[in-house]
């Protein structure tokens, strides 16, 4: 690209109406900065210098990684890299978090909105920051009251409960008709007072992040059965007859058994609840090919037509004048989207044929997770790996910790999947965990080991079990295993490992950068090394910086004489996501005397009749020495 | 059937009274109240019981700390506890369990069932 972008960096005001929009920018209580595409600060309003104690004439022209922390900026380099690859509008209030650090070295959090601005010349971009401190210590102070009212209620509840428990019971002696109904009234309401304490400590902690869900695959239909079989009682005091319908299928789905147990108690509760004496509360279960859809049905009234926007509404409930004595919390079905919710489904209500209500909770089959093995949403051109797990929660946890490192992660839940999807994709490493359930994660290696195609793919094995490890520790070496990874694993180190043997781009080729000034030597080179790597061409040092934070590159090919400049400049900058120098092979008119440099490999003449071939050997050369069977990379 | 001897350890005078009262509806459980962990570590060495049952949250030592004492003398190691307490989700059973209790009793409890609640862990443990 020969036309540059210019950016003022003087803003005069030329106008009262520019002067107007200055002071509104100015006065704006979010942060305001504007970048360009390779990161660098272009204006930064009042808001921003009182966030990072900087003042604007400071952070003008320095990347906008100067307001995070040191430890973020590779991550940070990487996103934005991603984002330049595919701007779109990240807008505030979809808690985009960040966190950021003060010229004084603390940290803050942030929420960051994104928005691309096309200003004709250049593609800019806007970002919008908030300071979420108070937010965050509002939320934390709410949490621990809650949690904290809750527990001191249940302390005197504790003694009320159990005193009218024994009053009633009998333990105290036998009361006196109009006592005993009083005392009645008391204790069934101090049992309404716990469930409601209960429910509103639910509610919190799931609010909150603090319940943790783990996630299996097992069939619903034994869970529900069970589930029919422990509210029989309950039902059974509202005289409401309680079955499975015949017709349920198995439901084989993944989600968490215990939080799905809690969801459909309380829609059972709920359905026998306002259910007429001698009504029936069914359940059903259908297998779909994407979903589990489980149905619970009464012949009550149904839902007052009115009431029905505020259903899953904390604390809503409908006008029970006719409903008969209600005793639920106004949190259960608000508890039971939440969950569903977590478990990636819906919940919704309908009126049933015949009378009475029908919910429905729609949950992912375990065909439809299982078939989201290949990692579709994250970047196109981060290098493929592929990870044997069968405990999808691990295999989705690590997809989403390796993706920010640049990695999308395919998964194979068998064995035998591993295989057949190894065979046909070229992947750049392989996990492989060791407790796989049919077939052991050693038979895996050796049957992988076997084929021809991954003879040479490098191998991560992860397993929590370190007894095992140690017998099996030999055959791992034998095996070429490169590194052995206990769980939970060790996300630093596993990207440690992953990058030094993964040979970088989209299809697994090396990446190269080439800066020239002459785009036909650009051209050739390009076309030339087309079938052994990625070549991406540059022509000026800028646009070279700005690719080198965009893409990973294995080697580089510098010219010397870019215009006034040498491409020697580069030579400092040029480093890997690791801080490892990238390689470089001088291609220039006058080529002596520029490998004392050790990050020179070679240095080759371009005016030279076989320059060509040369280059093409000698780029050969550097990326066998780099590739992932070199024996010193074995561990 | 000799006296099944229970401690129980409550800073709230009110829950020991009631507990108290709840455990004497079955005639073989003898019971001692202890106010505080310190209270309770004492006892057990002296008393000897054959179960302790232990509040959370207490002022001063609280229920996981007095656990860790009661597990440190070898007079008092092998005496089994079950918590009783308000935390009582899953992931705080899985906690205390992993502290070396036996078993949880959630608060608030059921006044008119707690002694077979009782009775029912120390058949599970062998005790009677």
């Amino acid at each position: 690209m020969a036309d540059t972008t210019y950016i003022t960096r003087d803003p005069s005001p030329q106008s009262e109406a520019d002067e107007n929009f200055r002071l509104a920018v100015e006065a704006c209580p979010n942060g305001m900065l504007m970048m360009d595409r390779a990161g660098r600060i272009l204006l930064a309003n009042t808001e921003i210098e009182r966030l990072f104690g900087y003042q604007h004439s400071e952070l003008f022209d320095q990347t906008i990684e100067i307001l995070l922390p040191e430890r973020l900026h590779g991550m940070h380099l990487r996103h934005r890299a991603a984002f330049a690859r595919h701007p779109e509008h990240r807008p505030l209030g979809h808690n985009r978090r960040l966190l950021c650090r003060h010229r004084d070295g603390s940290e803050l959090p942030v929420e960051i909105g994104l928005y691309p601005i096309n200003s004709g010349k250049a593609v800019l971009v806007l970002s919008m920051i908030i300071d979420i401190t108070e937010r965050r210590r509002m939320d934390r102070l709410k949490d621990e009251f809650v949690s904290t009212v809750s527990h001191e209620l249940r302390t005197p509840l504790t003694s009320i409960a159990a005193s009218l428990g024994l009053l009633t019971g009998g333990a105290a002696g036998t009361l006196p008709e109009p006592a005993a109904r009083l005392i009645h009234i008391a204790e069934s309401n101090s049992k309404r007072l716990v469930r409601l304490i209960n429910d509103i400590l639910d509610i919190q902690k799931i609010e909150s992040g603090q319940v943790s869900f783990k996630f299996k695959r097992f069939d619903a239909r034994p869970l529900v059965e069970h589930l029919i079989e422990a509210s029989r009682g309950y039902a059974d005091g509202f005289h409401v007859h309680l079955r499975l319908d015949a017709e349920a299928a198995a439901g084989e789905m993944y989600a968490d058994p215990d939080r799905l147990s809690q969801v459909i108690t309380n829609l059972l509760s709920n359905l026998i609840k306002f259910s007429p004496p001698d009504g029936e509360v069914v359940v059903a279960i259908e297998q779909h090919e994407h979903s589990v859809r489980i149905a619970v049905r009464d012949h009550g009234q149904g839902i007052p037509r009115l009431f029905r926007s505020h259903v899953f509404e904390k604390f809503a409930q409908a006008d029970a004048s006719d409903a008969g004595q209600k005793t639920g919390t106004g949190l259960g079905l608000s508890i039971v989207q939440q969950i569903v919710s977590r478990l990636g489904g819906t919940v919704g209500f309908d009126g049933a044929i015949g009378g009475g209500t029908i919910f429905c909770i729609e949950l992912p089959s375990w065909a439809k997770v299982a078939a989201r093995e290949s990692d579709t949403g994250g970047d196109p051109h981060a290098a493929r790996i592929l990870l044997c797990e069968d405990k999808l929660d691990v295999a989705y946890a690590l997809r989403d910790r390796l993706r920010p490192a640049g990695f999308s992660t395919d998964f194979a839940h068998s064995p035998a999947d591993a295989i057949t999807r190894a065979r046909a994709i070229h992947y750049g490493a392989i996990l492989v965990d060791l407790d796989l359930p049919d077939g052991d994660g050693i038979g895996l290696i050796q049957a992988l080991r076997a084929q021809p195609e991954i003879f040479k793919t490098p191998i991560v094995v992860i397993s929590a079990d370190s007894a095992r490890d140690k017998t099996a520790g030999p055959d791992l070496v034998q095996l070429n295993v490169l590194e052995h990874l206990q769980t939970p694993v060790d996300i630093h180190r596993l990207t440690q490992i992953l990058d030094s043997v993964i040979v970088r781009d989209g299809n697994g080729r090396a990446q190269i950068l080439h800066v020239d000034d002459d785009q036909n030597v650009l051209e050739i080179v390009a076309r030339t090394l087309d079938s052994i790597a990625g070549v991406v061409s540059v022509n000026s040092i800028e646009e070279a910086r700005f690719a080198l934070l965009q893409h990973r590159f294995d080697l580089a090919i510098l010219d010397i004489r870019l215009g006034a400049v040498s491409g020697l400049d580069l030579l400092s900058e040029l480093h890997s996501n690791k801080g490892d120098p990238i390689p470089v092979i001088i291609f220039t008119a006058h080529a002596t005397g520029f490998t004392d440099n050790p990050q020179v490999q070679a240095s080759l003449d371009k005016s030279s009749s076989a320059s060509l071939e040369d280059l093409m050997t000698a780029v050969r050369d550097r990326l066998r020495l780099r590739s992932p069977q070199a024996p010193t990379e074995v561990a | 059937m000799s006296s099944v001897r229970i401690l129980h350890v409550d800073d709230e005078p009110d829950i020991r009274d009631v507990v108290d009262m709840s455990l004497g509806l079955d005639p073989d459980f003898e019971v001692r109240a202890c106010a505080s962990g310190a209270e309770a570590i004492a006892a057990a060495a002296e008393w000897r019981p054959l179960l302790i049952l232990l509040d959370v949250m207490m002022p001063g030592m609280d229920g996981p700390t007095t656990l860790t004492q009661l597990r440190k003398n070898p007079q008092t190691s092998s005496i089994p506890v079950i918590f009783m307490t308000a935390r009582a989700q899953t992931r705080e059973v899985e906690h205390f369990i992993a502290l070396g209790a036996q078993g949880v009793i959630s608060k608030p409890f059921d006044a008119m069932t707690l002694a077979a609640e009782v009775q029912s862990h120390l058949h599970a443990l062998n005790r009677i």
